[in-house]
């Protein structure tokens, strides 16, 4: 063999390559479904790992091994998630001395950097309770000693992060000075790494404090259901183990009941809610590609099949021309590698494309895998091509030894190669169908759960008040002379305030209980929502109040819940008998009546189990509060509304504005993204199904002709004929499509978000006799007319 | 036209479009115990003329009469048992299943009968080879016999249901001159043993060999005198 007659070869195939539209669309569609697969690892990899917050876990902390070192912890019942308390950390770590426990909140604050400066700033805080060396965080200047062991009653301390340090400090030494957030002067002890950005996805961190620390700056070092507590030193599993060790002992002194579960995931800086729906979001669109990769594969390996088919005659040739068997195989395994590297380069160059498109649909910044990691996938992939088409290859020459053509009949093995392809396609079809007839159903049924809210015409408006870095601001009867300028604003016809904004991460939480002393929450310890409303908020927001009557300004010792937090805690119950304490940070208890219960308010947009909701009047302003309006428009000027809230003082301002029609849009773009992709796929897979397999059902007919004209000259009925050919392929389909319907349930808990809009048995298997039939019609019918074609050419193929 | 015939065509065309009509208003008869051929050139109709006879295509125009019935008013199971019961094929080209043993292939027609179960198959089949010559031949493979062999296996396999009619579509088309004369021996044996044949044929001699001769030129047949 010499070099020249590689580098033949090698361009005899390019040239087949070029005119080869056909092989250019099945390298095509193998290369699509992969490169969207990569995507969607890579952008798991990113969500779910530290590495966007620009920081690495250290593995094998205390001689274990850890993938990532570490495991996010919460306690879940009925769908809600809570952190676990700091007790039960406590407890946990007794347990297992070599663990890590640590707890992390964020919340804006307003800081001043020094004495006389005429603007409070924004600032991110992140209270942490401790582990950067277990995160591999390094301090760009000072250290974290101070910050990982506060001690009681020493003074307070901070890390600032090295961007924050770029604007604000202009790279002059910042240790040891002090910034006061809420009047509490933050000793800087060390400036974050350059490459760290946050311990919260999406966001930039400004400052870290010790979790400590919260209770002076904030008033409560309470964990809320936005703090994310964590393991360091352990995986995802050994958490799950400490866990499930743990629980029985939790049950008896930590107050855990036994409905309630305790759960490690590997999500880092994102909620489990966040990260739960995200993974669905994930999986579902994994395995819709992966039955699109399995559909596609199966047509590459039919092309491929019939293209062999061909070449096996050109082999014939060359050996008659002198080639010897050692020629043809190299020949051969020349281009197979070909035909690796090309679908390999395919992937390659698509890839891109595909994870741009990924991580924009998931609104996620850009992240990229390691190289090492894509050189592996990429030469795994060429080498799995080259064994799939070596593998066909020798089937090939194991097993068909004849050309076909007119008066000749199909051998056993091209029986079986060709049946097996249509069954194995139809199969393919049937679960990509089933999967994302299930993901259609979920998405379509949690488009229409309803939010709670009518989002039509109402804006909100960011109060914003300089405090003058007042610990507090206080505000006694401001609010209602805001509401009354507001309200006489002509084109507002409804005004409210509040704190929170739905769909957005803003809430504030206290300690409630019954009056039987249980908490509203997971744990003894964790806060629950409670959002100071005006009266009208509800009737502003178009929610419905169930039971009961709303509030009225005056009304401080009344509250209205929402209808998760009735259901669990005071079903069957009469509303004179609801009562709730709530205990504040200085620990005083006191009581309050339930005097409403209104309809469920889905802050955290539709995929979250909404969680128990206390809403109190309003009875000052605090200087966080947000304006809502709304009129018959839904168009405001803003400048109207400012010059509004600054007659009554110019310490107010306006800041963001949000439209709540545009965060319902936005909250729906994943859900409608992921509806219109499957749909896509799955028309796509079911048109190019019943083409792929009308051309197979075709060539097989084709090559079966003679048989079937010489049984149809002697009598044979079409229903006899129809039968022995559909036959065997209707019985590996049948075979298969009963092993789909057994696996049904845990098929669609992996494509669906199963808990919250369930979907019944019986749905479920009208979805899949309905595609099962779909499909056997579909095929039948293209026998049939096929058939129906050999019957009319009987004495043509015959004579 | 008398209905006594056991096929009769009553000025039938056939075309397979509007330009071109293959057959033009034939009248053809065959009777029980007749030994036909039709001789005419290539493409002058007559293997249309014999799908047909053997019910394989139907008339675009006149009456099709089989044993009787109007094929047009024939249901599809009642086509598919003439076939099966009363009409047997032979093929120039033999059209024998190469994957299939003697036995096997001499067996497909059984497959449509009825009257037959599976058990009488073996015995069925080697009757029907018997006539023929071939009852040794029972487990080899089509393409390890010659050409006269083959055929012969196909004439079993056309006689194996024991049809009233035979029609045969240039039965020596792909033979040498010593086969076709084994052949010709076997059709007129056959008739002699009261066997209905239809034979199309471009050979005027072999032609002769056969009782009742028809021309047929560019669709129009006429009986020769």
């Amino acid at each position: 063999m010499h070099n020249q007659q590689a580098i033949d070869y090698a361009i005899n195939w390019l040239k087949y390559l070029k005119n080869q539209p056909k092989l250019w669309l099945v390298s095509l569609l193998v290369a699509i479904p992969l490169s969207s697969i990569m995507a969607l690892y890579s952008y798991k990899q990113a969500y779910v790992s530290p590495s966007f917050a620009g920081i690495s876990a250290t593995n094998g902390i205390a001689g274990i091994s850890a993938t990532n070192g570490i495991a996010q912890v919460y306690i879940t019942g009925e769908g809600t998630h809570s952190p676990l308390d700091t007790s039960i950390l406590e407890e946990l770590k007794r347990s297992a001395p070599n663990i890590y426990p640590s707890a992390e909140k964020q919340l804006p604050l307003k800081a001043m950097l020094s004495v006389g400066q005429p603007q409070p700033i924004d600032m991110n805080v992140s209270f942490f309770s401790g582990g950067f060396q277990q995160l591999g965080l390094s301090a760009f200047q000072g250290s974290f000693e101070q910050m990982e062991f506060p001690s009681a009653g020493s003074e307070v301390v901070g890390a600032i992060s090295y961007q924050f340090w770029l604007t604000h400090f202009k790279k002059q030494n910042p240790l040891n000075q002090a910034i006061s957030i809420n009047g509490v002067m933050i000793k800087i002890v060390a400036v974050l790494p350059p490459e760290f950005r946050s311990l919260r996805k999406n966001t930039q961190t400004d400052i870290v404090i010790p979790y400590a620390f919260k209770q002076n700056i904030t008033g409560s070092d309470a964990f809320t259901p936005d703090t994310l507590t964590y393991l360091m030193g352990v995986d995802t599993t050994r958490a799950q183990q400490l866990l499930d060790n743990a629980k029985p002992s939790l049950i008896e002194n930590f107050f855990i009941f036994d409905d309630n579960n305790l759960e490690a995931i590997s999500a880092f800086g994102l909620t489990p809610s966040d990260y739960l729906i995200t993974t669905q979001r994930v999986l579902m669109l994994t395995l819709v590609f992966v039955t699109l990769l399995l559909f596609c594969i199966i047509a590459f390996c039919g092309y491929v099949i019939g293209e062999l088919y061909k070449k096996q005659k050109e082999y014939l040739v060359r050996t008659m021309s002198g080639a010897n068997k050692r020629d043809i195989r190299v020949q051969k395994l020349i281009e197979e590698s070909l035909l690796a590297l090309f679908v390999t380069l395919l992937v390659m160059v698509l890839q891109p494309v595909a994870h741009f498109m990924i991580f924009d649909f998931f609104n996620a910044k850009q992240s990229y895998l390691p190289v090492s990691q894509l050189v592996l996938f990429y030469a795994l992939l060429a080498s799995c091509h080259f064994a799939l088409v070596r593998v066909l290859t020798l089937t090939q020459e194991n097993t068909v030894k004849t050309s076909l053509g007119r008066s000749n009949s199909l051998t056993l093995s091209e029986r079986i190669q060709a049946y097996g392809l249509l069954s194995f396609l139809m199969c393919t079809t049937l679960t990509a169908l089933v999967i994302a007839s299930s993901a259609l159903n979920q998405q379509i049924a949690l488009s229409k759960v309803s939010y709670g809210f009518k989002p039509e015409n109402i804006q909100y408006f960011e109060l914003k008040i300089d405090n003058n870095n007042q610990s507090t601001f206080y505000a006694n009867d401001q609010h209602r002379q805001l509401l009354f300028e507001l309200k006489k604003v002509p084109a507002l016809d409804h005004v409210a305030l509040s704190f929170t904004v739905p769909l957005l991460d803003r809430s504030t939480f206290s300690q409630w209980y019954t009056s039987s002393g249980k908490a509203i929450g997971d744990t003894q310890q964790t806060e629950t929502a409670s959002i100071a409303v005006t009266p009208d908020y509800f009737s502003v927001m178009g929610t419905k109040l169930i039971i009961g009557s709303t509030f009225t300004e005056t009304d401080h010792t009344k509250v209205i819940v929402n209808q998760t937090l009735w259901k669990k805690y005071f079903k069957d119950q009469s509303l004179s008998d609801a009562l709730l304490v709530r205990v504040d940070t200085s620990r005083q208890s006191r009581k309050y009546q339930v005097i409403g219960v209104v309809e469920d308010i889905k802050y955290q947009g539709p995929d979250n189990k909404p969680t128990p909701v206390v809403f109190e009047p309003k009875v000052t302003l605090t200087g966080n509060e947000v304006i809502i309006v709304k009129n018959e428009t839904g168009l405001f000027d803003k400048s109207v509304i400012q010059q509004s809230v600054k007659s009554i003082s110019q310490k107010y301002d306006i800041g963001s504005t949000w439209q709540l029609e545009n965060l319902v849009y936005e909250e729906q773009k994943p859900r409608w993204t992921i509806t219109v992709l499957t749909l896509i796929v799955a028309i796509t897979l079911l048109l190019a199904s019943v083409l792929f397999s009308a051309s197979l059902v075709s060539q097989l007919i084709q090559k079966l002709a003679l048989e079937l004209s010489l049984k149809h000259s002697m009598g044979a009925r079409f229903i006899s004929l129809f039968m022995q050919l559909y036959l065997p392929f209707f019985t590996p389909f049948f075979i298969f499509s009963a092993g789909i319907f057994i696996s049904l349930p845990y098929l669609s808990q992996f494509a669906a978000l199963e808990h919250l809009t369930p979907v019944t048995t019986d749905k479920q298997n009208t979805l899949f006799i309905a595609c099962c039939f779909s499909l056997i019609a579909i095929t039948s019918a293209i026998f049939m007319i096929n058939l129906k074609k050999n019957s009319n050419n009987t004495w043509h193929t015959l004579s | 036209m008398s209905d006594t015939h056991l096929l009769a065509l009553d000025q039938v065309s056939f075309s397979y479009n509007a330009q071109e009509t293959i057959l033009k208003q034939v009248n053809f008869t065959l009777d029980k115990g007749d030994y036909t051929a039709v001789v005419g050139t290539s493409g002058s109709g007559k293997s249309t003329l014999l799908s047909i006879l053997g019910l394989l295509n139907q008339p675009t125009q006149g009456r099709y009469l089989v044993m009787g019935h109007d094929s047009a008013q024939l249901t599809n199971e009642s086509i598919a048992q003439l076939k099966t019961y009363e009409i047997g094929f032979i093929y120039q080209n033999f059209n024998l299943l190469n994957h299939m043993k003697v036995m096997d292939n001499v067996a497909l027609p059984l497959t449509y009968n009825k009257h037959v179960n599976h058990k009488q198959y073996q015995e069925k089949v080697v009757d029907a080879l018997s006539i023929v010559g071939m009852e040794s031949f029972l487990n080899r493979y089509p393409n390890e016999l010659s050409g006269g062999q083959q055929q012969r296996i196909a004439i079993a396999r056309a006689l194996v249901n024991n049809p009233s009619v035979l029609l045969a579509d240039e039965p020596t088309g792909n033979l040498d001159s010593k086969n076709s004369e084994i052949i010709y021996d076997l059709f007129a044996r056959l008739n002699d043993a009261g066997k209905t044949i239809c034979l199309i044929t471009h050979d005027q001699a072999h032609a002769q060999l056969a009782n009742t001769l028809w021309h047929i030129n560019d669709g129009v047949i006429a009986q020769h005198a």
